[in-house]
């Protein structure tokens, strides 16, 4: 079997994560990505995110080709440079559009339209393009022409409020979520629209944003909030739609260490004492019943870590998890890509190649089809393109244009 | 109701038949959400995610959850036991007008309900595209294992790295912490939403449906943004040391900034601080080098100053202001304080939807885009219990009026 989106050509303009995590699965689902980048507005992440090491005597920087983050969400696209200010560079965007299915962005909302390439001037060039349009805040609306990054995203959708104590300030996420959360929605909209245009014929244009994903993450708080008038409190770890206790997280031998254990039924409660070797404390009858345990937690979870101060965090997962509680590891990204067998057993991390920096790991597709798994390798079979690293094949090989222009137009600045 | 000449929706004319529990009803919504049909199949009593709340007027009911509503808007309900062989006949009629199955049995659960494996059910339904949710994946070391939403949240790394920073001596004085609102199951939604997608359209060019191994361990791992790349490049573990500081504003809410100021951010910042003259020395040229700001001498001093900055202002003032001047930042806000906002208003991210047996409306988050040609459907509101099953069963499926009362009396539906 082919892959979903074989015969797709993807322009991409994504720039730090949202964008770029977006068209690298379009990348994985078998679409040919292109991404378009300028030396004059480099992408952030190829300089600010963590550098990869580099082997003894390579000449040093800088360089812009080894920062692991955008090494990461670029896996798999061919690269190129483009100038969209210099008027040679309008020109070939304008060819490149031609051959194009899909055009995605997540710059300021006006970005495009500054460079002559707004909606109505793409859908006159490619008459059934697909644009994906991903500002902060969206294109529409009065707050247009303001921004966001991940956590702004998150903050004001709601979500950041959810996380942590009742008492305490928002904690919020540890991950900056709406970068991970977004591109699903980016990618999901690209195939949604991708079904319009083949049923019309026509284009299509699709104003997303990263906080309208957020506010619809934000789940049960609205209508709650609409039906009985109550915003929503935090509850720390304790669960506060399904009855449950003990449900939180406890200290395991060793510093730092972590296990999750969610008790939301009477078996799991019996499992969890025979486990912990039936304590005298857990007869007490405040510990009776589900109800009664939920109205004690604070003591059951002061008790229930009192013992789990001495376990070892993986054994004791496995000891719970044998006798059917819902127990996990707090897992660290070390653990995640070291330790997790599962992940392991999905072979969820896929080593890369590279023109410039060694061999490196990124994560692979989180799920598994029964035939043809997407692959992160996408297309090229490598890890992210050096800037520009594919000038020669996209603008020569695919736009035709001689080696000579090339050459002159890399001298004039266009590409 | 949308206009008749409107745009059809992108799953319009897509049948999916959601049995699974409440780790894919974010999935089934989201289809509906792109105009696919949506049959949620509960056993005849009512699914079990129907105990979840909150509930309406905080008395719990089978039809008075706030969490079924919400995520299973837009659906058609029907009741159905499989444990009974007219009830799997059913099914199977079902299945054979369905594009896409959702189903949550697990690791050999579909032998289990009845169904056959995936090899027997292709062979049937060559064309059904399956999405297998489970907790870790159907086969492997952990796919015997159970997760929650919580566990399922520690073992992908969003609560290691989650939570309150440590104190003065680097103690931590608060546990690592779990985002809220079941966001395992709702990012196990947003993954199963994409892949649906592609196996629909792979489907459609060669007449193969495939099955999705739609684990909840796999999404929420895959969405912890670049920690992993950090982790496997460079050897970083990040700690739940929050990147963010807490910082209230002037009528007691909080401020989220971003901490690296990148390229002519931090500018636009000390000119939006030194108009209120709280810049004090960060006009100091030697304050652009952002190697410069991170030294321990700077970083602590620029923190310090921003936060007294923002003590001084009203939250919804200062985020409009710092926008204007260029600056990234935002309110924390609940989730009910974005209703009536102009920007979301605009953008139909709420929806009202009636609940005629309560009298009533009531609001939910809508749309995640705006799109005239890739529209967004909300609504009507969630099923009550076997609700369609005389639009599914006899409509549809051509079952006469009197076997269906006789399958309601045997308990089948």
């Amino acid at each position: 079997m082919s892959l979903p989106l074989d015969g797709v050509r993807v322009l991409d303009f994504g720039w730090v994560n949202a964008g770029p995590k977006g068209t690298r699965y379009l990348s994985s689902y078998g679409a040919d990505v292109i991404h378009l980048e300028w030396k004059a507005r480099l992408d952030i992440l190829r300089v600010n995110s963590p550098q990869h090491p580099m082997p003894e005597g390579t000449p040093p920087g800088p360089s812009v080709n080894r920062g692991s983050s955008f090494n990461t969400n670029h896996a798999g696209k061919w690269g190129v440079s483009l100038n969209m200010r210099d008027p040679k560079g309008k020109e070939i965007f304008k060819r490149l559009l031609q051959t194009a299915d899909i055009v995605v962005e997540n710059y300021s909302a006006t970005t495009m339209e500054s460079w002559g390439f707004g909606w109505e001037t793409m859908r006159s060039i490619r008459p059934d393009i697909v644009y994906i349009q991903a500002p902060g805040f969206g294109r529409k609306g009065p707050y247009g022409t303001y921004r966001t990054y991940g956590p702004t995203a998150a903050a004001i959708g709601g979500l950041t409020y959810q996380v942590g104590l009742p008492d305490r300030y928002p904690c919020g996420y540890g991950v900056s979520f709406m970068d991970g959360v977004g591109p699903y929605f980016i990618a999901s909209a690209a195939m949604g629209a991708l079904r319009q245009r083949d049923r019309t014929g026509r284009g299509v244009y699709v104003d997303l944003s990263q906080v309208g994903p957020a506010v619809l993450l934000t789940g049960t708080s609205i209508p709650e909030w609409s039906a009985n008038g109550t915003a929503y409190v935090r509850t720390g770890n304790r669960s506060p739609y399904i009855p449950a206790a003990p449900h939180g997280v406890y200290a395991c031998e060793g510093d730092e260490k972590w296990i999750a254990i969610a008790c939301s039924t009477e078996e799991h409660w019996q499992a969890l004492v025979g486990v912990m070797g039936d304590p005298d404390w857990a007869k007490r009858p405040e510990f009776s019943t589900l109800e009664e345990r939920c109205a004690h937690q604070d003591e059951l979870d002061a008790l229930a870590e009192s013992w789990t101060r001495g376990q070892e965090r993986y054994d004791l997962m496995a000891r719970l998890q044998s006798v059917g509680v819902p127990a996990g590891v707090c897992q660290d990204t070390r653990d995640r890509y070291e330790t997790d067998p599962q992940l392991a057993h999905r072979r969820y991390f896929v080593r890369a190649r590279h023109s410039e920096v060694p061999d490196y790991d990124i994560e692979g597709h989180p799920t598994l089809f029964s035939d043809t798994d997407p692959s992160p390798l996408g297309r090229t079979g490598m890890g992210a393109a050096c800037y520009g690293e594919h000038n020669a094949r996209i603008y020569g090989e695919l736009l035709g244009i001689a080696d000579a222009e090339l050459a002159a137009l890399s001298e004039a600045e266009v590409i | 109701m949308q206009p008749p000449d409107a745009m059809p929706a992108a799953l319009e004319g897509i049948r999916v038949v959601e049995l699974c529990d409440e780790r894919g009803e974010f999935l089934g919504r989201l289809l509906a959400n792109l105009g696919a049909e949506v049959i949620k199949v509960e056993p005849p009593g009512g699914a079990s995610s129907r105990d979840i709340g909150p509930f309406y007027q905080d008395q719990p009911g089978a039809e008075r959850s706030i969490y079924w509503w919400h995520f299973n808007i837009g659906k058609l309900g029907v009741t159905l036991d499989l444990h009974q062989e007219e009830g799997l006949d059913l099914l199977h009629r079902l299945l054979h007008d369905a594009d896409v199955l959702i189903e949550s049995f697990g690791p050999n659960g579909l032998e289990n309900a009845g169904l056959g494996g995936w090899a027997d059910l292709h062979a049937r339904y060559p064309r059904l595209v399956v999405a297998s949710i489970s907790d870790f994946g159907l086969d492997g070391p952990w796919a015997g294992y159970v997760a929650s939403d919580l566990v399922a949240l520690a073992l992908s790394g969003h609560m290691m790295v989650a939570g309150y920073p440590p104190g003065p001596e680097g103690k931590y004085d608060a546990p690592p912490t779990a985002p809220q609102m079941h966001q395992s199951w709702q990012l196990l939604g947003c993954v199963g939403m994409m892949d649906v997608l592609a196996t629909l359209r792979i489907r459609d060019r060669e007449g193969l449906g495939q099955r999705i191994d739609l684990a909840l361990h796999g999404a929420a791992n895959n969405s912890t943004e670049n920690h992993p790349a950090w982790y496997m490049v460079a050897g970083q573990v990040n700690t739940r040391r929050p990147q963010f500081p807490e910082l209230p504003t002037k009528d007691g809410n909080y401020m989220q900034i971003m901490p690296g100021m990148f390229g002519e951010e931090w500018d636009r910042l000390v000119a939006l601080m030194d108009k209120y003259g709280m810049a004090e020395d960060l006009t100091d040229p030697r304050y652009k080098d952002p190697a410069y700001r991170r030294r321990p001498e700077a970083a602590p001093h620029i923190a310090a100053l921003i936060k007294a900055f923002v003590a001084t202002q009203n939250a919804e003032e200062i985020f409009h202001i710092a926008q204007e001047g260029g600056v990234v930042w935002a309110p924390i806000r609940a989730p009910h304080e974005n209703l009536g906002d102009p920007h979301m208003e605009e953008r139909g991210s709420f929806i009202e939807i009636e609940h005629p047996e309560i009298g009533r409306s009531i609001t939910y988050p809508n749309a995640a885009w705006v799109s005239e040609e890739l529209p967004w459907r909300t609504g009507p509101r969630a099923p009550s219990i076997g609700e369609h099953n005389e639009l599914v069963y006899h409509d549809r499926l051509g079952v006469y009026a009197e076997e269906l009362a006789a399958l309601k009396a045997k308990g089948v539906i």
